[in-house]
């Protein structure tokens, strides 16, 4: 199953006051960790809100406002997406992420809709093995 | 902490770090199953404290130290090897030391070593096929024995019978645990990646109403690619395979229709193909590109798997590369389903006289000669050339070989349909439109045959 990690924006993220270097090479290192462990998909870090927008949708009318937006606890920083076994896996991941100072992460389960389906029936699957089997024996 | 929580962050540690553990472990102990046996035991140990006392800091550190003072109990007891007791003292000296954090720089290559180590082991070609891979996936995956019999669709004694069996043959062959160098690099990295495509392939081929542990075979043979690519940055064939599951594994969503019917490859909605594994695919596929020298087996398949997900629509594909990378492969691993395959890539790239060529050379093929994709293909060859009364004999011909009852139908609907009302000038472009225009009805180009 896949996560989606959002890392929840706060003063500094929204001034764009960018981390220390000892932070960016910690946050490097974790990166590095969930690559090695296979669980990363995808993961990005966001500019403030204040070089971004929100469009609001009512009846045929676009509204579109500019940022910076005001409310920083609802505010994301960055986010990943990782492949997990489960949320207790992806709970944990979090747990090692290295944050302080009253950050939060919020984990949400991505939508999958059927994972993987029926290509090979099983009697096709029958069939290319008994293949498989003819070609091998014809191989030794 | 409520026990069952406890429990289940249990799991979730142990998904993360027993790999890592059985792995330092065996380095040490120097037997595979013995390492498995001592962080199995802190396992328990885990499941035993961590309710009460909590998951600790650092958990995959607590479960190593916890499996190493098991390990010089046991080595004690069996009054065996001291140097193994001192090395392992020492190991647990220098991390109370250094009190190392579980991602900590300094050990990491070790780490890495360890589990490359480890994976070479349980792929070790001393084993049968199915051990390694049930050896693999309870060591490096840390699935359950039930878990893996479940995938597999085998008993869970079966499973637990092979594991047994595998521990002991490994020990009796005095296989040693590391990652081997020189000549027999290269035939025991293909032995790894046959095991982690073959789990892959498993859980490609299971079916919707399947248990999900099936499917979930998928994610554990990606998982391990994914963790293998790191581990072994170097090996160009390592990036191919991953690319060939990723983009394979992109089209999931699109496989199949409302009603669970298997749809082909150019018949598919490709606004459904997972355009992020499509990426990473490609820029696996880039990564063994870039490590230089000619492309083996698992890289050639990933690259015209490329192909089809690089085209946005099915007449954009770019038939004449995937026909000349079938030719490669066919040079590579030379087998008639691989020949088929560039049959009909070379009808595709070249028009339908060049494909029925090579298909009437396969047609002496023994081991095609009860597989219903060969008339297939041939038959759908001669309809694009106009021979529709041939053609219709060689679907039909399809239809009687294959035992899947809703391809049979396809089959003879397509037989049925076969008259003499496309002529065109233009081969390529009669091709085309068919193909565009078949969605609905079912297939006219034929399925490419999926490799061995």
């Amino acid at each position: 199953m896949r996560f989606m990690v959002l890392v929840k924006a706060d003063e500094n993220s929204e001034a764009g006051v960018m981390p220390s270097e000892q932070v960016l090479a910690d946050m490097q290192k974790y990166n590095e960790e969930l690559v090695k462990a296979g669980v990363m998909l995808a993961g990005e870090g966001l500019h403030p809100s204040s070089k971004g927008a929100r469009v609001r949708f009512s009846g045929d009318q676009r509204n579109v406002v500019d940022g910076p937006f005001t409310e920083a606890k609802e505010l994301i920083a960055g986010f990943w997406l990782w492949q997990v076994k489960s949320r207790e896996e992806a709970i944990e991941w979090c747990k090692r992420a290295p944050f302080d100072g009253g950050a939060e992460l919020e984990l949400r389960r991505v939508f999958e809709a059927e994972d993987f389906g029926e290509e090979l029936t099983p009697e096709l699957r029958e069939a290319e093995e008994s293949l498989r089997a003819q070609v091998e024996a014809q191989q030794q | 902490m409520a026990a069952r929580d406890a429990h289940s962050a249990v799991e979730a540690v142990w998904r993360i770090e027993s790999a890592k553990v059985i792995a330092g472990l065996a380095r040490i102990v120097r037997d595979v199953g013995l390492a498995e046996e001592l962080a199995q035991d802190a396992l328990v140990a885990a499941l035993e404290q961590w309710p009460e006392s909590g998951v600790p800091d650092k958990p995959g550190a607590w479960l190593m130290a916890t499996a190493k003072h098991r390990a010089i109990d046991r080595l004690r007891r069996g009054k065996l090897l001291e140097r193994k007791q001192e090395e392992l003292a020492r190991e647990l000296e220098i991390e109370r030391e250094t009190a190392a954090p579980d991602l900590d720089a300094a050990i990491d290559d070790q780490v890495g070593e360890d589990l490359l180590s480890l994976i070479f082991t349980t792929c070790h070609p001393v084993l049968s096929t199915e051990t390694r891979v049930a050896l693999t996936l309870r060591l490096l995956g840390g699935l359950k024995t039930t878990e893996i019999a479940r995938a597999f669709l085998v008993s869970e004694a079966t499973v637990a019978q092979r594991i047994v069996r595998a521990k002991r043959t490994l020990a009796e062959s005095r296989v040693p645990f590391e990652v081997p160098s020189g000549d027999e690099l290269s035939e025991r990295l293909a032995s790894v990646l046959e095991v982690v495509y073959l789990v892959f392939n498993e859980g490609y081929a299971a079916t919707a109403g399947d248990d999900w542990m099936r499917p979930s075979l998928c994610e554990e043979a990606l998982r391990l690619g994914r963790i293998l690519a790191e581990l072994a940055p170097e090996e160009p064939e390592v990036h191919g395979l991953v690319a060939l599951m990723e983009i394979q594994a992109s089209r999931s969503r699109a496989r199949t229709g409302p009603s669970g019917e298997p749809v082909l490859l150019l018949d598919q909605d490709r606004s459904r193909w997972d355009q992020l594994l499509i990426g990473r695919g490609l820029a696996a596929l880039q990564r063994a590109e870039q490590l230089g020298g000619a492309l083996g087996p698992y890289a050639l398949q990933a690259a015209i798997a490329a192909c089809h997900a690089r085209a946005r629509a099915p007449g954009d594909t770019d038939w004449e590369r995937i026909a000349a990378l079938y030719d490669a492969l066919a040079q590579l691993a030379p087998s008639p389903v691989v020949e088929l395959n560039r049959a009909v890539a070379l009808g595709m790239a070249f028009g339908p006289a060049a494909g029925l060529e090579l298909v009437d050379e396969l047609a002496s093929e023994v081991s095609l000669a009860s597989y219903h994709l060969l008339p297939s293909v041939r038959g759908d060859l001669l309809a694009k050339l106009g021979r529709f009364g041939e053609a219709r004999e060689e679907l039909e011909r399809a239809a009687g070989l294959t035992r899947n009852e809703r391809e049979r139908e396809l089959l003879l609907e397509r037989a049925r349909r076969l008259a003499p009302v496309v002529a065109s000038d233009d081969q390529r472009t009669a091709t085309r439109s068919t193909t565009n225009t078949s969605v609905s009805s079912g297939p006219i180009t034929p399925p490419a045959p999926r490799l061995p």
